[in-house]
């Protein structure tokens, strides 16, 4: 319909003669309705997200809250050297790194598993069972998921080791929370128990766009249930799984944040510390804004990287992309 | 333009009148002027009810001084309050002091002239605090709410540090006299052999509150055993000089958590301790499993209220003064501390400073006092036949009772006013609870026998019957460093260090103790507890140069 309009009161624009500039604005008056519909959320992020960015200044400053813009000390890159020299921030971006990407690759592959699974049920009932059970942890807090945690990994009483020890694999109970080498699988798992259920909506709905006759054809030639899913059903939710994949690459350093900081103790601080543990600790509790702030500036960069480079990655192999 | 010139005259006749009021003095005598009116506006940050009208105390007041209070009274967030406050200039007479920040804006005035001048009473009362209450532009802008003595300190209540132990570890060995650390641990562990579990769960010999900022219970002990107040660091005289020392490096700390490395061994500590947060802390302790532990009663108070609700009186601690040898005088409990910079301020905004002032002295007077801290003699208590003044069991129950005290004490007036605290000229006791009597009357037998068996009649004369005076620098952890310092960082570091280091110290082999203690204090070096102790000592000089050695 509005191409139609469109065509028929700019004819020149058809034969592409015509200045590209003055066409914009032509384009503009003629999509006014348009424009005039989206400039309440360009307001909306244009003052929730572009104008508190003017707080990166504090980066480059000896931060004092009192005093005024102009009467801060500049210190340049200060910080930020601070930063890369601090043992403390180096630790808590590998632990970010790292429990970012356990999560990340655990929660894609189950994920992807269920989905198969699931899609295979013939049995509707059952299937949504399946589904409803799985993804109701996605609805609790993190808060009350890291108090099951804690409780199903405790030394007194607690399942894990109550089973272990019933089982006989174990003497004395172990105290899970307390050593460094587990925590990681620790948040991993809980992220894939708290969201494996949510993560499969999307997948499940990609599949329900395959066409049908594509295994009915394949059924002909003689294929199987894994070939079909191998063959069908996978390359048919590859954009659905690359496009969720740029975009949880833009979240590589955002790891979750209430699971470390619920379950974090002394004795496994140099694995539990995260950049945004870093950034409460120096930001909030010592009021070192200028620190947090540098802290946080890197965090935002580095994703940003990441989802460009994620997205290149996709368009140099002929993928969908998301910019 | 004839209107227009009416019309500024009157203005200015106006402002002249206002200026004028404002601008009188009542005299200069010091005594308090009642035949006029006075109206006090108050900001307070208790959060409690506004007085009804027919409140019996306030009642009295106007009455006796034909003085009125009106309140504002905060909700919601306290700092944005204050902000708000500051920002607008709109102070009531009086705020409710409890940082710096109503002074560093300027709305408060100085004191100490009004005070030398019209309130006697006053400059009696805050004698010992004086130099304290001075800050450093030579100024007093805050009259401290509480911890300032007038008598002898009769305070029966132990909320501070110490050694706690479980009521029915002691009733069961007869009551011992326990001195150290050895004969605590002995005691636990003789129990804990014998009741391997309470109530049907396993027995908790000994726990220690590790969680967040809370865990000062894991690093303090040290300094108690070894007979230092809570200074939050050791102060030692070294070589006649007094020296600033960080507990956590100090050969007293190795000695505790030797102890505790070799009490894990035995089974003693408790091991989730390490990884339990506060309220898994408290379920612990109300559970009535917890044998012993260090900490401070406030903390734990909850837990305790829950074992008198569920009639487990046995099961509650008792504080104990341990130290490391027979050798060494515990310093648990220490002199009351007067709240500095907590309590009312006079700002810029009060038409009337001097009457103020006025009302404040007079109120001191012990008349008022004992009708703020008692009630009213024939209502609130009685003198028995000896004329021992006394409450009936009703009386003491009122005293509790949340909706009665709101009509019948004049609590946001008193709990941040000016006030006589220790006794009264004739030796009772300001609080009526501290008076042994009416204590001892309010109490569960448990402790009734505990103390008997002692031979002291309260917690607080159990850690310390006659605590020693406080040392002029006192308490040192008063001093924190300023944001964004190297001090501040080093001391985040440091405890870093410790949160990581100390479980592994208690909970690693004895055999290896001596390794984890070296690595430990190496990390301690790489956090650079020395620029702290640098600024702790140089808070240290400051205060000595200020109030003295002695």
């Amino acid at each position: 319909m509005g191409e139609k309009i469109y065509m028929k009161k700019n004819p020149e624009l058809s034969v592409g003669i015509i200045n590209p500039k003055k066409t914009f604005w032509q384009k503009v008056i003629k999509q006014r309705q348009l424009v005039y519909m989206s400039l309440p959320l360009v307001i909306y992020i244009f003052i929730f997200k572009f104008v508190p960015l003017w707080g990166w200044t504090m980066a480059f400053q000896d931060y004092k809250p009192a005093k005024h813009f102009v009467d801060q000390n500049w210190v340049g890159f200060k910080w930020f050297a601070f930063l890369f020299k601090d043992k403390e921030f180096l630790l808590a971006l590998r632990n970010t790194v790292c429990m970012s990407i356990i999560s990340t690759i655990l929660g894609f592959i189950s994920a992807i598993l269920i989905a198969l699974l699931l899609n295979e049920l013939k049995h509707i009932g059952l299937k949504r069972i399946v589904q409803t059970v799985s993804y109701l942890p996605h609805f609790l807090s993190w808060v009350i998921v890291t108090g099951l945690v804690s409780s199903v990994f405790s030394v007194e009483d607690g399942t894990v080791n109550n089973i272990l020890s019933a089982l006989g694999f174990i003497k004395s109970p172990i105290l899970w929370l307390s050593q460094p080498k587990y925590f990681w699988w620790i948040v991993g798992w809980t992220y894939v128990w708290k969201e494996v259920g949510w993560n499969t909506i999307v997948y499940l709905g990609a599949m329900t766009a395959i066409d049908p006759s594509l295994y009915e054809a394949a059924e002909i030639d003689g294929a199987g249930r894994i070939q079909k899913m191998v063959h069908i059903t996978l390359p048919g939710i590859r954009s659905t799984v690359i496009i969720m994949m740029i975009m949880s690459a833009g979240h590589i350093l955002d790891a979750n944040f209430e699971m470390p900081f619920f379950l974090q103790n002394g004795m496994i601080q140099d694995v539990a510390q995260t950049i945004d543990l870093y950034v409460l600790r120096y930001g909030f509790s010592s009021f070192n804004y200028a620190l947090a702030t540098a802290a946080g500036i890197f965090k935002n960069v580095v994703n940003i990287a990441f989802l460009l480079f994620a997205n290149w990655i996709a368009k140099k192999s002929g993928e969908e992309r998301l910019i | 333009m004839k209107k227009c010139s009416l019309f500024v005259g009157l203005a200015v006749l106006f402002i002249a009148s206002i200026s004028s009021c404002k601008g009188k003095e009542s005299g200069t005598d010091e005594s308090f002027d009642h035949s006029k009116p006075l109206t006090i506006s108050i900001f307070t940050i208790q959060q409690k009810q506004q007085p009804p009208a027919d409140n019996k105390i306030y009642k009295w007041i106007k009455e006796k001084y034909n003085v009125d209070f009106t309140w504002d009274i905060l909700v919601g967030d306290k700092d944005q309050k204050i902000g708000v406050l500051i920002a607008s200039g709109d102070f009531p007479d009086l705020v409710e002091v409890d940082s710096t920040k109503f002074q560093d804006a300027g709305a408060l005035i100085p004191l100490e002239d009004l005070i030398e001048k019209y309130g006697p009473n006053i400059k009696k009362h805050y004698a010992s605090a004086w130099k304290k209450m001075t800050e450093d532009d030579g100024h007093i802008y805050c009259l401290p709410n509480w911890g300032v003595l007038d008598g002898r300190d009769q305070s029966t209540y132990y909320g501070d540090s110490a050694l706690w132990l479980q009521k029915d570890v002691l009733k069961e060995f007869g009551y011992p006299k326990i001195k150290t650390v050895d004969e605590y641990f002995d005691l636990i562990e003789k129990y804990s052999k014998k009741y391997p579990t309470i109530n049907g769960m396993p027995t908790i010999p000994f726990t220690i509150l590790t969680y967040d900022w809370r865990d000062f219970c894991l690093v303090n002990p040290a300094n108690f055993c070894a007979g230092y107040p809570n200074d939050g660091g050791l102060v030692k005289n070294v070589d006649g000089k007094w020296t600033y020392l960080n507990f956590l490096n100090q050969d007293i700390s190795k000695r505790w958590f030797k102890k505790l490395c070799e009490e894990n061994a035995k089974g003693i500590i408790d091991k989730s301790c390490f990884v339990d947060n506060y309220d898994q802390y408290i379920a612990k302790l109300s559970s009535g499993r917890v044998l012993g532990l260090h900490d401070q009663k406030w903390q734990f108070k909850d837990a305790m209220d829950a074992l008198d609700v569920a009639k487990m009186y046995d099961r509650t601690l008792a504080p104990l003064p341990i130290v490391f040898d027979d050798t060494i005088t515990p310093h648990y409990r220490n002199r009351p501390l007067p709240n500095i910079r907590r309590g009312f301020g006079i700002t810029t905004k009060c038409k009337d400073p001097v009457r103020i002032i006025k009302f404040i002295n007079a109120q001191l007077d012990e008349e008022t006092q004992r009708i703020l801290h008692w009630g009213v003699e024939g209502e609130d208590w009685q003198y028995d036949e000896n004329h021992h003044p006394y409450r009936t069991q009703k009386q003491r129950d009122e005293q509790k009772d949340a909706s009665w005290i709101l009509h019948n004490k004049a609590d946001l007036w008193y709990q941040t006013a000016p006030k006589m605290e220790g006794s009264f000229s004739d030796g009772y006791a300001c609080e009526m609870n501290y008076i042994p009597s009416e204590f001892l009357a309010d109490q569960k037998p448990v402790d009734v026998e505990l103390w008997k068996a002692y031979g002291v009649s309260s917690d607080a004369e159990l850690m310390d019957k006659d605590p020693p005076e406080n040392a002029p620098w006192f308490p040192m952890w008063q001093e924190v460093p300023p944001d964004g310092s190297d001090a501040q960082l080093a001391n985040n570091k440091c405890q870093q260090a410790y949160r990581k280091y100390l479980p592994k110290i208690i909970m690693g082999k004895t055999e290896d103790f001596e390794k984890n203690w070296s690595d430990y204090m190496k990390a301690l070096d790489d956090a650079q507890i020395g620029k702290y102790n640098a600024f702790m000592q140089e808070k240290l000089d400051a205060r000595i140069a200020k109030y003295g050695s002695k």
